[in-house]
């Protein structure tokens, strides 16, 4: 969930900083620096989250099942 | 593989229960299946000191677990010698003799084994406020069953004469007016006809319920982490999920279920309530099933399903195959799609997505900076450009200015040097002319002095000159005085006081000379 709620948050943010971009006349070039920092550590999260992973397969016990 | 006493006790538990269209643990749970298999009763009372079968249910189910038991079992007494005691007594005396109440329990005891399938036209249809009692009947004879409502309303049928049905259930003999029943726990319509008649019907009342509404629908959250799963164990469906999710680590939690047959739609709607109950543990609830006929995907068009679908509190997503309408439970879902394997693309897709978006967002973020460091620097390099140009010309006009600067410095140290050339030759003229001026003023005072010793009184007393005063007032005449006058006569030596004797004018002593 903890994951989940991160790669979210970091498509979020990273968007917020697309859109920091798009919306300068003239990027400062030590504020753009910053957010280039901030964004590239989003990604590095998000690549990592990204990456092939396998998914968890559980077979749930109906709780009509677990009163037997 | 020869299956145990338990396997085998829990299969005919499972058929009875879907016979009687009820969970399995309403007919025996599974620890009395257990204490079954482990005890291996031989008798009533053997049974009857299993925890959890009690008179009810020995009467029920007493006969058929004795004779699974016996056959499962060496050595054992059967559980038919259990039922053929009332004959065996009864043929001892007539204390022997059954009443018909304890004859009727037996009768539904063996009944109760003989759960059966059956199709047939109803005739007569009472629904009552707990249970529903029809007819059904064919060519060679007539039925009375009966439904208890809750599975009635499950089963999604309305019943109306004139219906074709297929009907599961246990015949049972009903003790105060000894009319046989099927005690049915499964309706199903029977023919496409009626089949399709009662999905449009449903169809319309959902729709004008607002059910299928498009502002109902929710949109399937980005990147769902935790899937709740409900479809068949076996059949392509669940191998075509698993296959076309990918591989993005997520959880998956599958709850099997039938997704066929009128125990289908209580299987499915007991998984769904089951998830529901732990909504925030999952991003999306997913329903998946291969296609098939109107017939075969009777329990996803029974309104309970849909209505469980239509107020999920988690997301839905359905993928159920059909042929030509499309159920109603995916049109009261908030996304729907035609196959397991575009339910999965789906969920995936929404994964590959996010990377795609990524890769954009991180070749946006640093072809802007790129081109903003680019513009920076193209602004440095012309702004220092501009400087260089506007230095060159300040070092021109400073250049300019210190020649300028040098010239006036020039002409006022000329200035200065020439006032102070003036000032040493006026200062040499002055010290001259003052000389000069000191020597003339020297001269002046000596001349001066000299004509002050030449004019000095005192020198023309010391000739012999005196001052002759007369009552203190100087006497420049004869005529001042008289004979007799007292005179003072002040001489360069001293002073004396004398008388006029006679006073002589000189013109008249020069008359008389």
């Amino acid at each position: 969930m903890t994951t989940k709620k991160s790669l979210n948050e970091s498509l979020k943010k990273l968007e917020t900083i697309v859109r920091w971009f798009d919306d300068q006349e003239a990027v400062d070039v030590e504020q753009g620096l910053q957010k280039v920092k901030e964004g590239a550590l989003l990604i590095q999260e998000s690549k990592i989250r990204l990456k092939e992973i396998e998914n968890e397969f559980i077979t749930v016990k109906k709780e009509l099942e677990k009163e037997e | 593989m020869k299956m145990t006493l338990q396997d085998v006790l829990r299969q005919w538990r499972d058929n009875q229960a879907r016979m009687e269209g009820v969970e399995g643990f309403r007919v025996l749970p599974n620890a009395t299946l257990f204490s079954l298999a482990e005890k291996k009763p031989q008798t009533k009372n053997d049974l009857l000191s299993i925890k959890g079968i009690k008179e009810g249910k020995c009467r029920k189910y007493g006969a058929a677990l004795l004779r699974i038991i016996e056959e499962q079992t060496i050595e054992k007494e059967t559980g038919e010698e259990f039922f053929q005691e009332g004959a065996e007594k009864s043929s001892r005396g007539e204390s022997d003799i059954l009443s018909v109440g304890q004859f009727l329990d037996g009768v539904n005891a063996e009944l109760s084994g003989m759960a059966a399938r059956i199709r047939g036209e109803v005739s007569s249809v009472d629904e009552r406020e707990r249970v529903v009692y029809f007819t059904l009947k064919d060519e060679e004879g007539t039925l009375s069953c009966l439904i208890f409502q809750y599975q009635y309303r499950i089963s999604g049928v309305m019943l109306k004469i004139g219906d074709e049905v297929i009907v599961e259930g246990v015949p049972e003999v009903y003790k105060p007016n000894g009319r046989l029943s099927l005690r049915v726990g499964v309706i199903e319509l029977c023919g496409e006809g009626a089949l399709q008649k009662a999905y449009d019907a449903l169809k319309l009342k959902l729709e004008q319920e607002g059910v299928f509404s498009p502002e109902r629908k929710r949109l399937l959250p980005e990147l769902p982490q935790r899937i709740a799963l409900i479809t068949s164990e076996q059949g392509a469906a669940i191998g075509d999920f698993t296959t076309n999710l990918g591989r993005h680590g997520l959880t998956v939690h599958f709850c099997p279920t039938s997704v066929e047959g009128k125990r289908a739609t209580v299987e499915i709607i007991e998984a769904i309530r089951f998830f529901q109950r732990q909504k925030e543990s999952y991003d999306i609830l997913v329903l998946v099933r291969g296609g098939g006929s109107l017939e075969s995907l009777q329990a996803f068009n029974n309104e309970m399903l849909v209505r469980e679908i239509a107020s999920s509190k988690i997301p839905t997503l359905l993928g159920v195959g059909h042929e030509k309408d499309i159920t109603l439970a995916a049109l009261a879902a908030d996304t729907m799609v035609s196959t397991p394997t575009a339910a999965a693309r789906t969920l995936s897709f929404s994964w590959e997505k996010a990377s795609g978006l990524l890769r954009q967002m991180e070749q946006h973020i640093f072809q802007a900076y790129e081109k903003a460091f680019l513009v920076t620097k193209y602004r440095l390099r012309q702004y220092a450009q501009n400087l260089s140009e506007q230095l060159d010309v300040y070092i021109k006009v400073q250049s300019g200015f210190r020649e300028r600067l040098f010239l006036c410095f020039s002409k006022i140290e000329y200035a200065l040097r020439e006032q102070r050339q003036k000032s040493i030759f006026f200062q040499e003229t002055l010290l001259r002319r003052f000389a000069v001026a000191l020597e003339t003023i020297g001269q002046s005072c000596k001349h001066t002095e000299e004509a002050l010793h030449r004019y000095d009184p005192k020198r023309a007393l010391r000739l012999g000159y005196s001052l002759i005063k007369k009552e203190g007032q100087l006497v420049r005449s004869v005529r001042a005085v008289r004979a007799g006058d007292m005179l003072s006569v002040r001489l360069a030596d001293g002073r004396l006081d004398s008388q006029v004797l006679n006073v002589y004018n000189e013109e008249a002593e020069t008359e008389t000379l």
